[in-house]
């Protein structure tokens, strides 16, 4: 069970002031548009205005115990309804739009207020996107509209003039350790992982898992031996994390900002944050090894494998190339 | 809970309850249903896609009450295969999960937390309104087939209703666009029915399905918060309402008479069904020529095949060819009861009128299909 008032959002002061506001004066829209980098709460504040509004207490933040408030934790609201891209698609159909006009066609079964989130909303497709446009402009009475998207540019501008905008910013520090603790992660407040998750709660837990654990210390370990060319990672066969996807992804992660402290470091100016420390101070005693250029190399392997990785590359042949190009550049 | 009950009485009601639960797995929880055990009272099972609802009561022996969630598919195919003997499902064992056992056969199944399922409507202690359940089948089956199924003008998916109090009748009508229904009845003039409403085709489809299966005489009826109430003795339906306007209908229907024609409705209809096997599209249209010597009926085209046929009608006036979906005539000649059809035609730009002989209340009326230049006329 989540605890009494987990269900509220963490470290979007902004965002939540005008969901307040927007629920004391009753003056709610009828769409919006959320809009903010991954994993940083835009979700969270959907389903919590959506209990706003349908809160069984009419309460200022919603009780989180009737009814009401209960089915839409659960996500079995029969009035809050989400619209994805179906399963094996890329985009939400223009379908699922009819469908959801032709739903939209009867009153809210038995919550005060309809909630549709779109989500994501950059992934509507174009005829989709079209259609979306006559109910985005004047939504049926009781409706509410959540567009939730990473990407509010690659919208239709004629989307995105439909909607109220509500800004989502990267998480601070104080607020992803909030996060963690309310999940019950435990993390301190010196953990680089704060800093490699650029400010995004589903990312930090994503490095903060268990599971990966393990493989985390085995990257971290070949990363460093690398780097510091103490000893070049002999393998015979290719390590375990470097053959899953998750891991795979996390480690090219790491690499990549590795590799941007170590240029970091060789420029020598001060007020730049290096984020992996204890590594470069390894490095640091031998800087030269690398030079900046190639270091930049470096940089443009690891994008170019996270963009091979996201198109379905192999994650061990990524691997097994990359290896051979940073052993050339830093070995 | 505790109960136990007969097979052949729950597979029955399960039947019903599996066909409203959801399929789509937009909320997965509407692919099950609601079963609530009372002592002394029996059991109320409740299955919902949120538009239509069914509340079912049945017998049971209850020797322990409870309400709990079951998944409606699994738990009929499974119910469907047990022996004609006394079904036994408790819960309690194990947290969450359900046994049901019956002869040799035993299952278990995971159920829900009640809680959170949609909630279940109340129905009216008493119905305003009790209809023959002839009648209303008949109404379905007259008027079902021509309300839309498309997605994409969703206030046509439904049966629209309304009440005139000076002529005396009871209104509805259902329309794709392409064809419509209208029926004037005089029989539920007494209908207590304040505004238009319109009813969902889906929720009527079930209705249809449940009065063509169950053998009542009666259903109650009420209109009611932006709902509809049927209740078939220990069967009740709830189906909402839809919000929005239904499209003006009249304005299809010509203003000025046509002149008529009357056929043998089962000569037109075998007539239609031979020429229509030479079809390559189930959207063609038949070609209805009227001569003095007759009607002939006309599909295909000079490249696939031509198939005709000629039928005896009253027609006297000048040659004249109409084009209609054959399959949108098949549909409404088979929803006329009348021996002879009456068809009234304008010209070939509007639509054709059809009628049972001598039968005032309802009429049939399809949108004609353009005429591509023939080179047999």
């Amino acid at each position: 069970m989540t605890d009494q008032g987990s269900f509220i959002p963490i470290g979007q002061p902004l965002a939540f002031r005008i969901i307040e506001k927007m629920i004391s004066t009753d003056r709610v829209g009828g769409s919006y548009l959320f809009s903010g980098p991954p994993g940083v709460g835009k979700k969270t504040a959907a389903r919590f205005l959506a209990m706003a509004v349908n809160c069984e207490t009419s309460t200022f933040p919603p009780c989180g115990q009737c009814v009401a408030c209960r089915k839409i934790l659960s996500g079995n609201h029969p009035d809050v309804w989400s619209l994805s891209p179906r399963e094996k698609k890329q985009t939400i159909a223009i379908e699922q739009i009819r469908e959801l006009q032709g739903g939209l066609s009867f009153p809210p079964y038995e919550g005060k207020r309809r909630v549709v989130l779109i989500d994501p909303a950059e992934r509507l497709g174009l005829e989709a996107a079209n259609a979306l446009l006559v109910t985005l402009e004047s939504p049926p009475a009781h409706t509410l509209l959540i567009l939730i998207t990473t990407a509010p540019y690659s919208l239709l501008t004629t989307i995105r003039s439909r909607c109220q905008l509500l800004r989502f910013t990267p998480l601070s520090k104080d607020a992803l350790l909030e996060i963690a603790h309310r999940a019950g992660v435990r993390v301190t407040p010196d953990d680089p992982m704060l800093e490699l998750c650029q400010g995004s709660a589903t990312r930090l837990m994503t490095l903060l898992q268990t599971e990966t654990e393990e493989s985390r210390t085995e990257i971290n370990a070949f990363l460093s031996a690398l780097l510091t060319g103490s000893r070049s990672p002999d393998l015979i066969e290719t390590p375990k994390w470097a053959k899953q996807r998750g891991t795979m992804e996390i480690f090219l992660e790491r690499a990549l900002w590795l590799t941007r402290d170590w240029i970091v470091s060789l420029e020598e100016r001060a007020g730049r944050e290096v984020v992996n420390k204890e590594l470069i101070r390894d490095v640091n005693t031998d800087r030269s090894r690398a030079s900046r250029a190639s270091l930049l190399n470096l940089m443009d392997a690891l994008f170019q494998s996270m963009e091979d990785l996201k198109r379905n590359a192999a994650p061990e042949l990524i691997f097994d190339t990359l290896r051979m190009q940073m052993e050339a550049i830093v070995g | 809970m505790d109960i136990q009950v007969q097979q052949p009485i729950f597979a029955k009601v399960l039947n019903y309850i599996q066909s409203i639960s959801d399929k789509k797995s937009t909320m997965p929880i509407l692919s099950y249903f609601l079963m609530e055990a009372q002592e002394n009272e029996g059991l109320k099972l409740f299955a919902t896609d949120l538009n239509v609802g069914l509340i079912i009561k049945t017998e049971a022996h209850v020797s322990e009450s409870g309400t709990i969630l079951l998944p409606s598919k699994k738990l009929f195919s499974i119910v469907h295969e047990l022996p004609e003997k006394i079904i036994h499902i408790s819960t309690g064992e194990k947290e969450g999960w359900c046994n049901i056992t019956c002869e040799k056969s035993r299952f278990r199944l995971p159920h829900l937390d009640a809680s959170s399922f949609p909630k279940v409507p109340v129905l009216p202690e008493e119905f305003s309104n009790t209809l023959p359940s002839e009648l209303l089948l008949s109404i379905l089956e007259k008027t079902l087939f021509a309300a839309a199924n498309e997605e994409t003008r969703y206030n046509l998916n439904c049966i629209f209703m309304r009440k005139y109090p000076e002529e005396e009748i009871m209104r509805i009508v259902a329309t794709d666009g392409h064809r419509l229904v209208q029926m004037d009845l005089s029989a539920l003039k007494d209908l207590t029915l304040d505004d238009s409403i319109m009813i969902p085709k889906r929720g009527m489809t079930e209705l249809k399905r449940i009065l063509s299966d169950a053998k009542v005489s009666l259903v109650g009826f009420e209109v009611k918060d932006k709902n509809a109430y049927f209740q078939m003795e220990n069967v009740g339906m709830v189906v909402r309402l839809m919000e929005g306007d239904y499209p003006d209908y009249q304005q299809v229907i010509p203003k000025t008479r046509g002149r008529l024609i009357h056929i043998n409705r089962w000569d037109l209809i075998t007539g239609l069904r031979r020429v229509s096997r030479i079809a390559n599209d189930v959207d063609e249209g038949a070609k209805f020529a009227f001569r003095k010597d007759g009607l002939i009926l006309k599909m295909g085209d000079a490249n696939t095949g031509i198939a005709q046929e000629v039928i005896e009608t009253s027609y006297e006036g000048d040659p004249i060819t109409f084009a209609f979906n054959y399959r949108y005539c098949l549909d409404i000649l088979g929803a006329i009861e009348e021996e002879e059809v009456e068809i009234e035609l304008l010209d070939e730009d509007n639509p054709g009128i059809f009628r049972g002989k001598g039968n005032a209340e309802v009429f049939y009326l399809i949108m004609p299909m353009r005429i591509e230049e023939d080179e047999n006329e």
